[in-house]
């Protein structure tokens, strides 16, 4: 089944014994289907949706798994815009983000799963944009480089800052960033770069800073980018997955950018990569310098494809769904 | 259009030179192609051509109008383009503009023809009602909704399936009339004239990107591109139009190999589009 169903949605999927079998986590998770079940709820109101075959059976299946769940205690419970939330009017509440007071009823103005934390009552809504927190991995792209700083772009309201003094120095002395430092800003990250860092805090006017500390972060190169949903990343224990049977490197940021690369050594110091590129530059670019080798690139567009399949299946991206062991 | 860091612009550069793109296509492999006839029901023929993420619209609309006195026996056909601001922030405002016009001379020259008429995809001498007097006017528009490279391809497609999706009104002519006045037409609601699409070309274009061409680039490769050729190839391997976009010279030999490979591509390409377009319609006519 999966395999035709990844052929019908057009991407190349060949089965060789050498490659992952692809194995979907369990079903759909009903967080990800709650939009169609506002189309269920819809219809039963009066009004009519048209949905195809298959959306029809998800709607079914999502709508009995949300049941089945949701027959537990009432605390999880998910809403849809205009839907009143279970409240116990009698204890003071506090109405939080996603609610609204409506005719004396507290009524829900987003699609979303209800959180209640204390006295607080709030909608989580899913499909939102990226929603930072402190200690999430992200990759972004350098925009713009500017006074001891580097602004990225993470898919997020605002461009992110890193900072000069959050990078580690290329010599890896610890030591006040000086004007040549600042000059020299360029050889570390250009515009343009794509850059995996850590969030650090939140500025005052909102935006993040970001660090780059430790040495998994930093420039990647030798790979593809893929941009999904944020919400289909979820947090983990582990953003860095190093597949070694491939070789491969998975990055998953929380912002929905994920990196599939040739897997990189985790560097000691950056100055080798300093002195390689200052011969690069001067050498004519694209022939002397090796391409990715073709086993490991075939399973970098077979990674790459697999988490854009999950995507359309509104699947989370994660370590498990993408590789199995092999049975002997 | 998000740039690219170095790292990944040799990456893309890298899988197009070992016959694996970066969604693991090869070179001459077209994305899918999903086809919807009759999404606008006010124009007498329309369809929607998805190529991956890739969206555009082409609609055709028929109006009487008078030939002109160079050809009184051929209609009018006009085609435009337009550049929708939803598929990239640069075309908001006028900025599209510019796209737009190639975008619509390269189609007029591809599926238009001569100045004479010879050679047109759509035989303009089926359009005239009275010779001389009353024509039809067809205006062919397209509107690129999301761009994800490849749009002179997607939009020929999109083209080839509004007109196999048209409907031109039957008129009835009021036979008593004297030769210097404009007859009377009565247009009919109920009959329709379909037609005949086995004569329109496709557009195949090839991006040339280090020593190699791809066939339907998405919009990453398109921004390594040395050049790109477009040629447009009818049912009976004819070349109908060619398009050259990039500043970098070609050598004529590299010309002549694309327009092979084209000739190649444009086989598979016709035939699949040709019956995407026929379970399109079959489905709307269903629905």
């Amino acid at each position: 089944m999966g395999g035709n169903l990844i052929e019908a949605l057009g991407f190349k999927v060949s089965s060789s014994s050498s490659l992952p079998f692809f194995c979907f986590t369990g079903g759909v998770t009903p967080k990800s289907s709650l939009c169609r079940v506002a189309d269920n709820k819809e219809k039963m109101r009066g009004l009519k949706l048209p949905l195809s075959q298959t959306q029809r059976v998800r709607l079914q299946r999502a709508f009995e798994k949300l049941q089945s769940l949701s027959a537990k205690a009432n605390s999880d419970a998910s809403v849809t815009v205009a839907d009143t939330i279970p409240v116990n009017y009698e204890d003071a509440f506090l109405k939080g983000y996603g609610t609204t007071d409506l005719n004396g009823e507290l009524v829900a103005t987003v699609c979303g799963v209800v959180e209640r934390v204390n006295k607080l009552v709030y909608v989580r809504a899913l499909r939102a944009r990226y929603k930072p927190e402190v200690g999430d991995v992200v990759v972004g792209r350098v925009v713009e480089v500017a006074q001891k700083r580097w602004r990225l772009e993470i898919n997020f309201s605002q461009d992110a800052v890193l900072m000069l003094s959050s990078m580690n120095m290329p010599d890896g002395i610890q030591r006040r960033r000086t004007a040549l430092d600042e000059l020299n800003m360029r050889s570390i990250f250009e515009e343009n770069d794509i850059v995996c860092a850590e969030v650090r805090n939140f500025q005052h006017d909102g935006s993040l800073q970001l660090q780059a500390r430790s040495q998994k972060y930093g420039k990647l190169e030798k790979g593809q980018l893929l941009i999904i949903d944020p919400y289909l990343v979820r947090k983990s224990k582990q953003h860095f997955h190093h597949l070694e049977q491939f070789g491969i490197d998975l990055i998953l940021g929380r912002n929905g950018y994920i990196w599939i690369g040739e897997h990189v050594e985790a560097r000691d110091s950056v100055v080798i990569d300093q002195a390689k590129s200052i011969e690069q530059s001067t050498v004519v670019e694209g022939i002397n310098r090796a391409y990715t080798p073709l086993e490991m690139r075939q399973n970098i567009c077979r990674i790459a494809n697999a988490i854009r399949v999950l995507t359309i299946l509104e699947m989370e991206a994660e370590r498990r769904s993408l590789t199995t062991k092999r049975k002997r | 259009m998000v740039g690219l860091s170095v790292g990944e612009k040799h990456f893309i550069q890298g899988g197009i030179a070992q016959d694996l793109r970066s969604d693991g296509r090869k070179r001459l492999t077209y994305r899918p192609i999903y086809v919807e006839t009759g999404v606008i029901p006010q124009a007498h023929g329309s369809a929607r051509v998805r190529l991956g993420a890739t969206d555009v619209i082409a609609s055709v609309k028929a109006e009487l109008g008078k030939p002109s006195a160079l050809q009184p026996d051929k209609g009018k056909i006009a085609i435009y383009v337009d550049c929708s601001p939803t598929a990239a922030p640069m075309f908001e405002g006028r900025g599209g503009e510019e796209l737009s016009t190639e975008l619509s001379v390269a189609l007029q020259r591809c599926l238009l023809g001569g100045k004479s008429g010879a050679g047109a995809g759509i035989d303009p001498t089926s359009l005239v009602v009275v010779e001389g007097k009353v024509c039809w006017d067809l205006y062919i528009d397209g509107l690129v909704i999301s761009s994800d490279g490849n749009l002179l391809d997607a939009l020929a497609a999109a083209i080839k399936a509004a007109l196999s999706n048209t409907g031109i009104p039957k008129v009835d002519v009021a036979v008593e009339t004297r030769s210097d006045e404009q007859p009377e037409v009565n247009i009919s609601d109920e009959e329709f004239l379909q037609f005949d699409t086995s004569g329109i070309p496709v557009i195949v274009t090839l991006t040339k990107v280090g020593r190699h061409y791809i066939v339907d680039a998405t919009s990453e490769e398109e921004s390594q591109m040395s050049s790109a050729v477009s040629i447009s190839v009818n049912r009976k391997g004819h070349i109908c139009g060619l398009t050259k976009r990039g500043g970098v010279g070609l050598d004529p030999s590299i010309i002549l190999d694309m327009i092979s490979v084209a000739k190649h591509v444009s086989e598979q390409l016709i035939n699949k589009l040709d019956s995407e377009i026929a379970a399109a319609e079959a489905s709307e006519e269903e629905s």
